[in-house]
């Protein structure tokens, strides 16, 4: 199985990140569907949600260092926030938390950024995918007995 | 005058009923309820219906054929309250699966429920909704346009598109404690003071206006029962994602710590009609059913 990751990037490090692996032709598996937003601050609960929804396996979000990298200031607070909860909610909705992950990379670490995307990718293959979500009313009613 | 059936499904407190029973004087001239199992001993569904009025979320076969049977006899169909129109509590029962759900319940499994849906859903997801009038229990001036409307053959009212925030009077300074509480934890809360400045959570920023506000006017956090406002599609999302970008500098153990169950919180109301609006582990069980056939 070919697992499929979103990357989550903000445009001042984690992406600039990403563009120096390419750049630097650090070789990295074609797993990784990167998303350029303006900053972490933008990444969003719901961009995960319904990545896992529509079949990807993994979201991975990224921004700059904590604390003082963000060029909002902010922007990576919110992320990190964001992704404390919402690992909860998956775990509550019995979804593999580890299947949404967090990483700081600056624009000079695409040694770090394809290192990351490399070990996501193993454990998203080890965990499978998930199930293709239905709509209720496809469901149907469980015999129980 | 109105020929109003009142369905009620399953998964229903008979609480949007009590609320219909509040505004009785004042509508009463204008409706006549042909069906109801709840307050009117009439236990088959006529033909010509006006107005239905469904409240409970779908969660057993007699439900769906109900239901459908309402459909096709009536001209229009409300969902009325949070249950019918997002799936409500009852929906939370969706981290579970059927058996699963049968034994934290009942401990043991029982013979004499009726056969269950796989997972508890909004009317909507079963048969085309005319208008959806969510609360828990529906805001009774609402209750009254509606019908009135109803009765007087004019345009429905417009979903609301602004928040509980936006009908809110408590006083806003924009500073924000950086904290989460419970309510029962500080001793020093300003009741005429925003509740989320103060650290407590209140779903007020993501909840469609129309109550008035009515919970945090009366010292009560807003707990979002009346769904998400028009354009916004995963009332629980939002909440999510904005109440961690307000509290974004507390350490994330700290905050999980803080805010134990994000799923109760934010998605009481709606998680049949959000984006993943079940768990996946009744798709896998399903699989496995479907395989032993």
């Amino acid at each position: 199985m070919k697992p499929k990751i979103l990357v989550l990037t903000c445009t001042y490090c984690s992406y600039a990140g990403a563009d120096i692996a390419g750049v630097s032709k650090i070789q990295y598996p074609p797993s990784a569907y990167i998303v350029r937003l303006i900053c972490s601050g933008r990444e969003e609960a719901l961009f995960a949600l319904e990545a896992l929804r529509e079949g990807f396996d993994g979201v991975l979000f990224t921004g700059c260092h904590i604390p003082y990298d963000c060029h909002f200031i902010s922007g990576n607070f919110k992320a990190r926030a964001r992704v404390a909860l919402l690992k909860k909610l998956l775990s509550q909705l019995g979804i593999e938390d580890s299947r949404v992950r967090l990483e700081w990379i600056s624009a000079s670490e695409g040694d770090k950024f394809a290192k990351v995307v490399f070990e996501f990718t193993r454990e998203l293959e080890e965990m499978g995918s998930l199930p293709k979500f239905r709509k209720i009313s496809e469901l149907g009613v469980e015999e129980h007995d | 005058m109105i020929r109003l059936a009142l369905v009620s499904l399953s998964g229903y407190c008979s609480g949007c009923e009590v609320a219909l029973a509040d505004v009785i004087s004042e509508v009463l001239p204008r409706i006549e309820i042909v069906y109801s199992t709840l307050i009117a001993d009439i236990d088959k569904l006529p033909s010509n219906i006006d107005l239905s009025l469904v409240s409970g979320a779908v969660r057993t076969k007699h439900d769906i054929e109900v239901l459908r049977e309402a459909r096709n006899k009536s001209k229009l169909l409300v969902a009325l309250g949070s249950c019918a129109s997002f799936g409500g509590i009852p929906g939370l029962a969706n981290v579970y699966v059927v058996a699963e759900l049968l034994r934290e319940i009942y401990g043991t499994y029982p013979r004499e429920v009726p056969k269950l849906t796989r997972a508890a859903a909004p009317v909507s997801e079963y048969v085309q909704v005319d208008y959806r009038l969510p609360g828990c229990p529906p805001p009774y001036k609402l209750l009254i346009e509606l019908l009135v409307c109803v009765d007087e053959k004019k345009p429905l009212p417009k979903p609301p598109s602004r928040t509980v925030c936006d009908e809110c009077s408590l006083k806003k300074r924009d500073v924000y404690e950086e904290n989460v509480y419970r309510l029962g934890e500080r001793d020093d809360v300003d009741f005429s003071r925003c509740f989320l400045e103060q650290g407590i959570l209140c779903m007020g920023i993501a909840t469609a206006s129309g109550c008035e506000a009515q919970c945090p006017s009366r010292g009560v956090p807003c707990r979002g029962c009346r769904g998400p406002p028009a354009k916004i599609v995963d009332q629980g999302e939002r909440l999510l994602s904005s109440i961690a970008s307000v509290f974004s500098k507390i350490d994330e153990e700290e905050l999980v710590r803080k805010i134990p169950d994000p799923l109760g919180y934010f998605y009481r109301f709606t998680l049949p009609s959000s984006t993943i609006p079940y768990t996946p582990e009744i798709l896998k069980r399903m699989e496995k059913d479907e395989g032993s056939d």
